[in-house]
């Protein structure tokens, strides 16, 4: 046999088996890619922080230097070498006890502090001001940060083939870590940076903690734990590469990757199988705050410069584009919802430089003002906020400064911010929901044949529930749950199969998706309360 | 009506979806040849048609834009990326066991084992002749060399190989 024989034989029977390769679409491809990238950068972040890590301890605090600012200014002792612009002030990292070059990859908060991870990890009380925490057998990178009061859990990548990813513990509110290692994530396989947790979460329903990233093998992974040392894997094999959660507001998750959604009502212990998401056309997900609400898409062909916002009734299963609510020429990245004020973080597709915005409704929002924006380009990831102020960071170690917003001073009043979400009560519990900074909106309805007796049970707490309310309106839903008004002086929560419409006479703008409260609205109203 | 733009948008996605669609197994086919790791070569593919999809506009007019996927393909299966996506076989190989997939089992033959031992650009030239069935110039275009130098390539590549596999070459291949 000569080479050409057995060149053309090894031919046929690579064409052969190039037949059984099912052809992905060139969206999926073009997302995947752009994960792929992503998770490697999270390993090169671990190569940083071996590096950056005796550093960043030597640091500690050191550059605080207070100085006032005048005006009218909301910011009291803000770091050296602060600007500030209206209610908006951009803050140099290393001054504020932030290593000023390093790579940040999470963030949460407690309500009493703020935990920042990446190359090391760092903590706030006020977001302003920061000082390392990082223990010193901290080895890895920080991927995810999860906090339930004051205990917080923080969990590591994997460095080079180490078998063990780092589970940091804090019970005092992050002030003070012990480390332990687990295994129990998978298989290394550093060159794809998994595993990689970046979703890290308390669950009160299930009493566990719920982590969500890349698992080793390649698929998206979700893990739950109770104490934070060991993890047992819960999401069914699928297709995606990663997985981020959310919480959905009803004690649940949304776990969601590209244009798959998975859902867990029980808290994270069981989840539904992947199910892509309807979506507007070349339109995947690219960010999702919490409550599984409000998203931000991104062109698949990457070149449309908007990102359009998205909302969603059901769980993440349908996404609607908002044509009220634009940001801009920008790209979503990541969104918070702390205290009744939304953030919205990312970068100017225009001229890549990083943007952020607040907002108490999610329709309006203020934005980063250009004067305070760096000159180089770069992208904001993380938000949370604290108190009044929300802070934004970037991932990225070439953005050495960061950018805080005063609500109030930004002209905007979160006390009467919409809600996130529907809390999730009974009617014939009628426990309003005391957590939410607004009287409760609405009480899920769960159950068709004793509907109207549990609404007359529940008619008293009802109408001291919503003292404001002109009428108070049962009818039936659409399998979707979502809170916010007809921006004609109404409320409308839809929940479950149930639908309670309140009637407020000077309801705020909360968002609502388009079409579904119009396919509600005429329908037969099964039970009334009239004030 | 969408603005002039967007439907510009529109119609180089639909070009480029049918591109990805026509070409891709041909491409993961060679990087699969050239790295010899099936998983390894779709995520060289995938980036290839990224890196192709970035430039669409420019790729988008070439008369052959797989030739330039192919190019990229065979630079990266022979560079440092084979290198660096080699755990990621392992990762394959324990993704292959968990998740059973079609594999591409005839990449492994001694025959393609062969190609991958021989110099980076003989590999290149003799894994284009071979797999894509392309004649000498086609591969030059692809990977922007002279043709002359391909057929010294797979002249050479062709010797190499008859020693290894202990097969004789056989003349007058490179004319086409």
């Amino acid at each position: 046999m000569t080479v050409d024989e057995r060149g053309h034989a090894a031919r046929a029977a690579v064409l052969e088996e190039l037949e059984t390769i099912s052809v992905p679409s060139a969206t999926s491809v073009l997302r995947r890619v752009r994960a792929r990238r992503q998770v490697r950068r999270l390993v090169l972040v671990g190569v940083v922080t071996a590096v950056v890590m005796p550093v960043v301890v030597l640091e500690r605090s050191n550059h605080r230097v207070d100085v006032n600012v005048s005006g009218t200014s909301p910011f009291r002792d803000l770091p050296k070498g602060s600007v500030v612009s209206g209610g908006w002030a951009s803050i140099p990292k290393g001054a504020a006890g932030l290593s000023g070059t390093t790579d940040l990859s999470t963030i949460a908060s407690t309500g009493t502090a703020v935990i920042v991870g990446g190359a090391g990890l760092w903590r706030s009380t006020d977001g302003l001001h920061w000082s390392s925490v990082a223990p010193d057998a901290l080895s890895q990178p920080v991927t995810a940060i999860g906090a339930h009061g004051p205990d917080i859990i923080a969990l590591t990548g994997t460095e080079g083939r180490a078998a063990t990813m780092q589970v940091l513990r804090s019970s005092d509110d992050g002030k003070s870590w012990s480390v332990s290692t687990t295994s129990d994530f998978g298989t290394p396989a550093p060159s794809m940076g998994r595993p990689g947790v970046t979703s890290l979460l308390w669950s009160d329903a299930a009493q566990e903690w719920v982590a969500g990233g890349g698992a080793s093998e390649g698929n998206a992974g979700v893990w739950v734990s109770t104490d934070g040392r060991s993890w047992h894997s819960v999401l069914p094999a699928n297709h995606a590469g990663s997985a981020d959660v959310v919480p959905d507001g009803f004690g649940g998750f949304i776990a969601w990757w590209a244009d798959q959604v998975w859902t867990s009502p029980d808290g994270g212990r069981t989840w539904t199988p992947d199910a892509p998401s309807e979506l507007p056309p070349h339109t995947t997900l690219n960010a999702m705050a919490p409550g599984g609400v409000l998203a931000a898409g991104v062109d698949t062909t990457y070149s449309t410069p908007t990102t359009p916002l998205l909302r969603s009734a059901d769980h993440g299963k349908t996404w609607i584009e908002d044509a009220r609510t634009t940001l801009g020429l920008t790209i979503v990245r990541g969104f918070s919802h702390d205290s009744g004020i939304w953030a919205a973080e990312g970068h100017l597709s225009s001229d890549d430089r990083p943007s952020a915005w607040i907002s108490t409704d999610s329709v309006n929002w203020t934005a980063l003002p250009s004067s305070l924006k760096p000159s180089g380009k770069g992208d904001l990831s993380l938000s949370v906020t604290i108190g009044t102020t929300t802070v934004f960071l970037s991932e990225e170690s070439r953005v050495d400064r960061f950018f805080a917003a005063s609500a109030p001073s930004a002209g905007l009043d979160h006390t009467t911010a919409c809600p996130s979400s529907v809390p999730r009560r009974l009617v014939d519990g009628a426990v309003p929901d005391s957590g939410d900074p607004l009287p409760p909106l609405a009480y899920a309805v769960t159950n068709r044949t004793t509907i109207e007796q549990q609404l007359a049970t529940a008619e008293p707490e009802l109408r001291r529930t919503y003292p404001r309310a002109t009428r108070i309106e049962v009818g039936p839903g659409f399998g979707a749950a979502w809170t916010g008004t007809n921006g004609r002086g109404s409320s409308i929560v839809l929940v479950d199969d149930y639908a309670l419409v309140v009637h407020l006479p000077d309801t705020s703008a909360c968002p609502r998706p388009p079409r579904l409260y119009d396919q509600w609205h005429g329908t037969p109203v099964f039970y009334v309360i009239d004030r | 009506m969408k603005p002039a733009p967007e439907r510009h948008l529109v119609e180089a996605r639909l070009t480029f979806d049918a591109f990805f669609a026509a070409d891709y197994r041909a491409v993961v086919g060679l990087a699969a040849v050239l790295c010899g790791d099936r998983a390894v070569a779709e995520e060289l593919a995938q980036e290839a048609f990224v890196a192709a999809f970035r430039r669409w506009e420019t790729v988008g007019t070439y008369d052959d834009p797989g030739g330039w996927v192919r190019r990229v393909v065979a630079n990266m299966a022979t560079s440092v990326w084979r290198s660096r996506l080699r755990e990621a076989s392992a990762l394959a190989r324990l993704r292959s066991r968990q998740q059973p997939a079609a594999e591409l089992s005839a990449v492994d033959s001694d025959f393609w084992a062969g190609v991958r031992r021989l110099p980076r650009r003989q590999t290149q030239c003799v894994a284009l002749h071979y797999l894509e069935d392309r004649p000498v110039d086609e591969i030059a275009a692809v990977l922007g060399i002279a043709s002359s130098t391909v057929r010294v390539h797979l002249h050479q590549g062709r010797i190499a190989l008859a020693r290894m596999l202990g097969e004789r070459e056989e003349d007058d291949h490179d004319g086409r």
